[in-house]
């Protein structure tokens, strides 16, 4: 019956919600992703691999034996299956290395610094560019390059971060039996996730409040655990809020080094410093995740001066990082600009500057003002922690001794806790007069496009009113897509659906741009 | 276009209609040598399900194309090519195209616009519609297609539903089994002196971008020699282990170095374009105002670790993290 299908390649089954695991680290412990991208995935494999190796294809390394024969084993690999295959992985690694030579690169260099200098214009783009030939001598240079043990390079160490397999145990396996053998009935879908609970609760004036919630769905040697130590005065004006960005930088290009092999081993971290404290994340493999934790902590909180900027050189260099990057605010897409605006609108001042006033800031701070920054923002707080995974609730707790201690901060009274963000209400107007209106021109004059935003905001918390918001939502969307997309032919840029209460929809029309968000507090 | 209606399914919207009905949605889009339809939809019944397909499936049967759809997703064109107009992403890209040999394909405009779909057509005196009809006819033939399908059902159950909706699909008989790609792989070299309307190997074109960037990027064509070449790279992935080296950010690598020496903020290595005849492995470095003035210094410390890697054996531990970390 299926010879009828005539397909180049046969289509390719896969009964299952869950996207089925293989092999190596990387993806033996990936989290099932959604049935969509990874059916065009597998389309598109098909058209390139193997049929056996649909799945593993782009994924794999080493994926045939030195006799030709395709590997489609599913068992997890720490090395390669022969000396004669690792053999054959170094030859066509050198003969792929034979084909990087100077003679046949091809050389771009960008930078604002060519304009007035760039006379020729790509056609369909119409971007500037200019073109001059390699000197003999700075090709001379490069074919006779110094050897890589004059400048202190070498290869990589081993990495440490790999977990051992011992510590790949998973505390609660999903049983067979608990997996599903049907998709969710809807009523099974609606029926709430159960949330973290609370583990530990010091009171208002106490020092921790942490939920956890140990995973029995997903069956990952992974854990992920969230620190916030709430406090005030990180980001109580522009300047302190360009320190933060700036600490950011700085602790992030300094911890870079050590941190890479954790990141190449699925352990990583995360430092935000938020209008309400500093936040820290941390995830990956169990194996070595409290050690690294403990480590990156330690660096932030109390060896602070290691991560900022050796010489004003070094901090010149992060300036200019940060404002390249407020600068490109101005030749952002109309509809990002339409977004940014609203979101002025409806966020106290304490929580979010603006780019001018961002601008103005970075040019007045100096690694003086940054080290200062720095050395208070740990000082004192109020903390909250969400451990989830692959941990039961006696470790939980003890990660957040062992971060407790790590970060060793004061505790600071419930009345100096920063409040909770509330969006502020947009201003009300009479029926019959028109809404509040922001025009503002575009930055970048060379783009041609126009964009709108229409925002909707409910003032009611209830759940109730939340549906309605969404059923609201529902119904413009479909409008929206059945008159513009369908009779004028527009294209949808995206659709966003950024928290539980905030939803935007975003349509390009021609050259205009509409936007329309609802919020709901 | 395909979602514009069909024979079987006439309604414009009707598709995207019924999606939304069921919780799902759908796109599609164009890479160098294929275009992917998608959706997804709820999979709790076997008849929605059963539906969505058969929708979907016409669209490779019987799609109306009418004149009136045809002109107006040219706006869509449009418009989407006016928003990228600003974007340094498919400004560089188009630069790198530009450098390849201007007969090969992969130097062609890569979206496309209202002047290239309507104007160009009628220039040379072609119909757009019958133009994209003949398209269609030639290339969506069933030999040339995949299908993918991930969904709870029983194999039985969906081979059944895939049966009714796709097995129609016609085969391009003036064509059986000849892959669009043979027209020009292997035959047109992808790069070469003299081929392309910006110069490539042995000249340097400085870009000014949109944003305030600063990068150098180094770009090298890998043209398969053989087709068991081109397999070796599918399979071996040699690539991997070199843009894990090149790229690597840990104590004693390319990036330490020239971050020490105030010349990068930043340091990638990765393929870029894949073609069915070549690919682009890339290295790019983004510049501190020191770097943009040391370009030379910063290529040549790039081609010392190239000159290690071939000259000094990689450790095996490293091969094996890669094999284990990917």
């Amino acid at each position: 019956m299926f010879k009828l299908l005539s397909f180049h390649m046969w289509p390719i089954f896969l009964p299952r919600i869950r996207i089925p695991r293989h092999s190596e680290l990387g993806w033996r412990f990936t989290t099932p992703g959604a049935p969509g991208p990874h059916a065009q995935s597998l389309a598109q494999n098909l058209l390139k691999y193997p049929e056996s190796l649909v799945i593993a294809g782009p994924r794999r390394m080493a994926l045939r034996t030195s006799d030709n024969v395709f590997i489609n084993s599913e068992k997890p690999r720490t090395n390669f299956a022969s000396n004669a295959q690792f053999d054959d992985t170094v030859k066509s690694t050198s003969q792929l290395l034979t084909k990087l030579t100077v003679g046949n690169c091809i050389v771009t260099v960008v930078s604002k610094s060519f304009d007035g200098k760039a006379k020729k214009q790509e056609k369909w783009y119409g971007t500037k560019y200019n073109v001059r030939p390699l000197s003999p001598r700075t090709a001379n240079q490069w074919l006779n390059c110094k050897s890589a043990s004059n400048y202190g390079i070498d290869y990589p160490r081993p990495n440490l971060f790999i977990p051992e397999e011992k510590g790949l145990i998973v505390k609660k396996p999903v049983r067979e039996s608990d997996k599903r053998k049907r998709p969710p009935t809807l009523e099974e879908r609606l029926k709430p996730i159960t949330p973290p609970k609370l583990i530990r609760d010091d009171g208002d004036n106490g020092r921790w409040t942490v939920y956890f919630k140990q995973d029995d769905t997903f069956g990952q040697p992974k854990s992920l655990a969230i620190f916030q130590i709430l406090t005030k005065d990180t980001f109580s004006s522009p300047i302190k809020a360009v320190l933060a960005a700036l600490y950011q930088v700085s602790a992030n290009d300094r911890l870079q080094e050590y941190a890479y092999d954790a990141s190449l081993a699925d352990l990583s971290y995360d430092i935000q410093v938020l209008p309400r404290g500093v936040r820290l994340t941390f995830g990956g493999y169990n194996d070595k995740l409290l050690d690294f934790a403990t480590y990156i902590s330690k660096k932030l909180s109390k060896d602070v001066t290691t991560l900022l900027p050796d010489s004003n050189e070094e901090f010149e260099r992060y300036r200019d990082e940060l404002r390249r990057a407020y600068a490109g605010f101005d030749v952002q897409q109309p509809y990002s600009h339409a977004i940014y605006y609203t979101n002025l609108l409806l966020q106290p001042k304490a929580f979010q500057y603006t780019n001018a006033e961002l601008r103005d800031a970075i040019e007045k701070v100096n690694l003086n003002d940054l080290a200062d920054y720095v050395k208070k923002i740990w000082d004192s707080g109020k903390a909250e922690a969400l451990l989830q995974g692959n941990l039961d609730q006696k470790e939980a707790l003890q990660f957040v001794e062992v971060i407790d201690t790590t970060l060793a901060f004061e505790t600071m009274p419930a009345k100096d806790v920063p409040g909770r963000l509330k969006p502020l209400p947009i201003p009300m107007t009479s029926s019959d007069s028109a809404p509040i209106r922001i025009s503002t021109a575009e930055a970048n004059p060379s783009n041609t496009n126009t964009a709108v935003q229409v925002t909707f905001q409910c003032l009611d918390p209830s759940e109730k009113a939340h549906v309605v918001v969404e059923v609201l939502n529902y119904i413009v969307t479909e409008r929206f897509y059945e008159d513009l997309r369908t009779k004028q032919q527009v294209r949808i840029v995206f659709i966003e659906i950024a928290n539980l209460f905030r939803i935007v929809l975003l349509i390009t029309i021609f050259t205009i741009v509409l936007l329309i968000t609802i919020f709901f507090l | 276009m395909l979602f514009l209606g069909t024979k079987k399914y006439p309604e414009e919207a009707s598709f995207e209609k019924y999606l939304s009905s069921n919780g799902g949605a759908s796109n599609a889009f164009t890479d160098s040598e294929n275009t992917v339809y998608y959706f997804d939809i709820t999979a709790d019944n076997d008849k929605i399900l059963g539906e969505g397909l058969d929708r979907f499936g016409s669209f490779f049967t019987g799609p109306l194309f009418t004149e009136s759809s045809t002109m107006r997703e040219l706006n869509a064109i449009e418009s989407e090519n006016a928003k990228n107009l600003q974007s340094d992403v498919f400004r560089l890209y188009q630069i790198e195209k530009s450098r390849s040999n201007s007969l090969h394909p992969y130097s062609k405009f890569y979206t496309g616009n209202k002047a290239t779909l309507l104007d160009e057509t009628k220039k040379k005196n072609l119909d757009l519609r019958s133009e994209l009809i003949k398209f269609w006819g030639t290339y969506y033939s069933a030999d040339q297609m995949a299908l993918a399908i991930v969904a709870p059902q029983s194999i039985s159950l969906l081979k059944e539903i895939v049966t009714s909706a796709f097995a129609q699909i016609p085969t391009n008989q003036e064509r059986p089994g000849i892959k669009p790609e043979q027209a020009w792989a292997g035959k047109i070299l992808p790069f070469g002196p003299g081929t392309s309307v910006i110069p490539a190997q042995t000249q340097i074109v400085e870009v000014v971008p949109v944003a305030d960037l600063r990068q150098v990027i180094l770009t090298w064509p890998i043209v398969f020699d053989s087709v068991e070449d081109r397999e070796s790279q599918y399979l071996d992935k040699p690539a991997v282990y070199l843009s894990h080296l090149l790229g690597h950010e840990g104590p004693e690598s390319l990036l330490s170095y020239l971050k020490k020496q105030g010349l990068v903020n930043g340091l990638g290595a990765s393929i870029d374009a894949e073609l069915s005849d070549f690919y682009t492995f890339q290295v790019s470095a983004s510049l501190t105002m020191k770097g943009l003035d040391n370009i030379d210094v910063i290529v040549e410390a790039i081609y010392s670790y190239i000159n290690m890697l071939k000259e000094n054996p990689t450790p095996r531990y490293v091969y094996e993290e890669v094999l284990q970390l990917r």
